[in-house]
């Protein structure tokens, strides 16, 4: 089955590569220059995968994601954006972007993401069912939710109740990013303040106990200022 | 000032008092006999009256009141007036003396009062108008500093976005003028030049946003408790991205170390030293980078190559907290003065400096940052 990509975008250079790049790799690409046309197209052929660029003629760009979310919940969209600050990021993933890459960006770069985000919509979508599973391996790391056990290649490492529930919620939305803000609330609830000092020391523990190496990272990875991603292997 | 004489509340203060004091004398008269005190209650009233009112006219008329008053009520006969009397005049008199001294008294007072208020209002004003002053000197001298990194970068930034720019469009021009009867191999090679240009334009654009970021917030940097591992490890993979065949040795620390900090701009800080070792020491020696604590209250970052030094006019600079400027006779440099530039802005936005230490065996790069003390493990 051929899946349709919509690639949502206003600049004619980046329509033709990023269009031929994803032929190439053997889907089908649709083009919306308007915010419009993306709606009626998004909407008469559902895409597998939405690329979103934030910047459009005749709406913002946070609009149309918040309409194609309500809409079609399980179309997975990638935005990309030009505005580097991370706080563009943030907000386009608590509004429920899937992931988001930043101009310029490599071909590989893109293609991984859309991969990842196709592959993680079809495991959630259809029988799958990764959310609800219990339990979760990456690599190496065997996270087993009802037993509360990790082993790391085999050898078992203990792990505080707070420092569990992070990994727990890496693993189960590995390839995402999962911002500052989303795992605080997910972990300590709502009454703690936006502080995100306790996650920063949770963090640094869960780095040391899996003998990571941020600077070539083998399960996390840093998106700085925006959040932290279980790295997708396959 | 214009002084009011006829005020509701004098009046008020006035008849109020006189009243009282009538009173007073009324209950004391069938009680004290022969000893007739009213006179001496109508004094203090009127004494009251002079200091409690505004200017000479209540006391006087208070004086003239009670004279009368104190005929008419106590004194015999009762209840009709006996001008005759020869204590009348004393009466009259010894009542309006005190009436009118206290009154003059309480109205120099007043007005002196009035003068300490006025000099201190103005002594305030004064005070708040060289603050005034001082904080424009000082949103002065900060605005011509801020100015002299923008136009250095300004001078530095046409020179450096010329030079790739014309690269791009000379080889895709080229590329092009061939067609499809160009030297595959050659082409092919443009295209990659025009690729490590773009990439280079890309690190020039972002050094230069973060400036913008710097100047935009006039409000102060957005800082957080960040772990400089975080900052040292994204910043090393974002240069292997660019420089694959780089080594780079990071330094972790042992405990939980925490720093204040923006995390992106850090981060451009280390890009750029760690870029400056690679493009400039021309050595293949690891580069190494670590950040460790200094003290209760600081972190170090440290990066530090095993190359051939940094020229002395541009150490001097750093030395000398001095913004960095390149003498560009030669493309050699290119991007060296930005980097190092944009790496002191943003050190000073987070009130610190960078420190060089540069020589035959290399140059290590330094700053220290606040650091937040967290709690061990929650």
């Amino acid at each position: 089955m051929i899946q349709t990509i919509l690639i949502v975008e206003d600049d004619k250079s980046i329509c033709h590569f990023v269009g031929q790049a994803l032929e190439y790799n053997g889907y089908e690409v649709v083009i919306a220059e308007t915010a419009r046309q993306a709606k009626a197209i998004f909407l008469s052929q559902p895409p597998v995968l939405v690329l979103l660029d934030l910047g459009l003629p005749d709406e913002d760009g946070m609009t149309l994601l918040e309409t194609m979310k309500t809409l079609h919940p399980e179309i997975p969209v990638i935005v990309v954006s030009a505005r580097i600050w991370e706080e563009e990021k943030v907000k386009a993933l608590d509004m429920g972007a899937d992931d988001y890459v930043v101009k310029p960006f490599g071909m590989s770069e893109l293609m991984a993401r859309v991969r990842t985000a196709i592959r993680h919509a079809y495991e959630t979508g259809s029988g799958g069912h990764l959310r609800d599973a219990d339990i979760f391996t990456c690599d190496g790391l065997v996270l087993d939710v009802p037993h509360h056990r990790v082993t790391l290649d085999g050898e078992e490492i203990h792990f505080t109740a707070h420092e569990f529930q992070i990994l727990e919620q890496l693993m189960r939305n590995k390839g995402k990013v999962l911002t500052y803000a989303w795992l605080i609330r997910k972990i300590w609830g709502t009454y703690i303040s936006t502080d995100n000092q306790i996650l920063r020391v949770n963090m640094a523990n869960i780095r040391k106990k899996l003998k990571e190496n941020p600077a070539s990272p083998r399960f996390i990875q840093t998106e700085l200022g925006v959040g932290y991603r279980m790295i997708d292997e396959g | 000032m214009k002084k009011k004489y006829f005020r509701g509340q004098d009046w008020v203060i006035m008849i109020a008092l006189l009243l009282l004091a009538g009173v007073i004398s009324r209950i004391l008269l069938p009680n004290t006999g022969v000893e007739n005190n009213s006179a001496l209650i109508f004094v203090v009233a009127v004494v009251i009256i002079a200091r409690l009112t505004s200017g000479y006219l209540y006391g006087v008329m208070a004086a003239v009141i009670s004279a009368f008053a104190i005929n008419y009520f106590f004194m015999y006969p009762y209840m009709e007036f006996n001008i005759s009397l020869t204590g009348y005049t004393v009466a009259m008199i010894s009542m309006l003396v005190p009436a009118t001294i206290v009154s003059v008294l309480t109205a120099q007072l007043k007005k002196h009062a009035r003068a300490v208020e006025e000099r201190e209002k103005r002594t305030r004003e004064l005070y708040e108008r060289n603050a005034q002053l001082e904080k424009e000197k000082t949103a002065m001298e900060l605005e011509s500093a801020k100015a002299a990194i923008r136009s250095n970068l300004l001078m530095a930034v046409s020179h450096d976005l010329r030079t790739p720019l014309t690269a791009i469009s000379g080889s895709a021009s080229y590329i092009l003028s061939r067609g499809m009867d160009g030297d595959r191999k050659e082409s092919l090679k443009l295209v990659k030049d025009i690729k490590d240009d773009a990439e280079w334009l890309t690190v020039m654009v972002e050094n230069i946003l973060s400036v913008t970021r710097l100047r935009d917030a006039d409000e102060p940097l957005r800082v957080s408790a960040e772990l400089p591992d975080e900052i040292i490890g994204s910043s090393v993979m974002k240069i292997r991205r660019r420089f694959p065949e780089a080594s780079v040795d990071c330094e972790l620390s042992d405990g939980i170390l925490l720093a204040q900090m923006d995390p992106l701009l850090i981060q451009q800080v280390l890009i750029n030293l760690l870029e400056n070792g690679i493009r400039h020491s021309e050595s293949k020696d690891p580069i190494r980078i670590s950040a460790a604590a200094a003290g209760e209250d600081k972190v170090r970052f440290v990066v530090e190559d095993h190359g051939k030094g940094l020229p002395e006019t541009i150490a001097a600079q750093i030395r000398e907290d001095r913004p960095v400027v390149v003498d560009r006779r030669g493309d050699s440099y290119r991007g060296m003065g930005i980097g190092l530039a944009v790496c002191q802005s943003i050190l000073k936005a987070h009130h610190s400096r960078l420190e060089v230490q540069t020589g035959e065996g290399g140059t290590a790069f330094m700053f220290e940052l606040d650091r937040v003390q967290g709690e061990e493990s929650i």
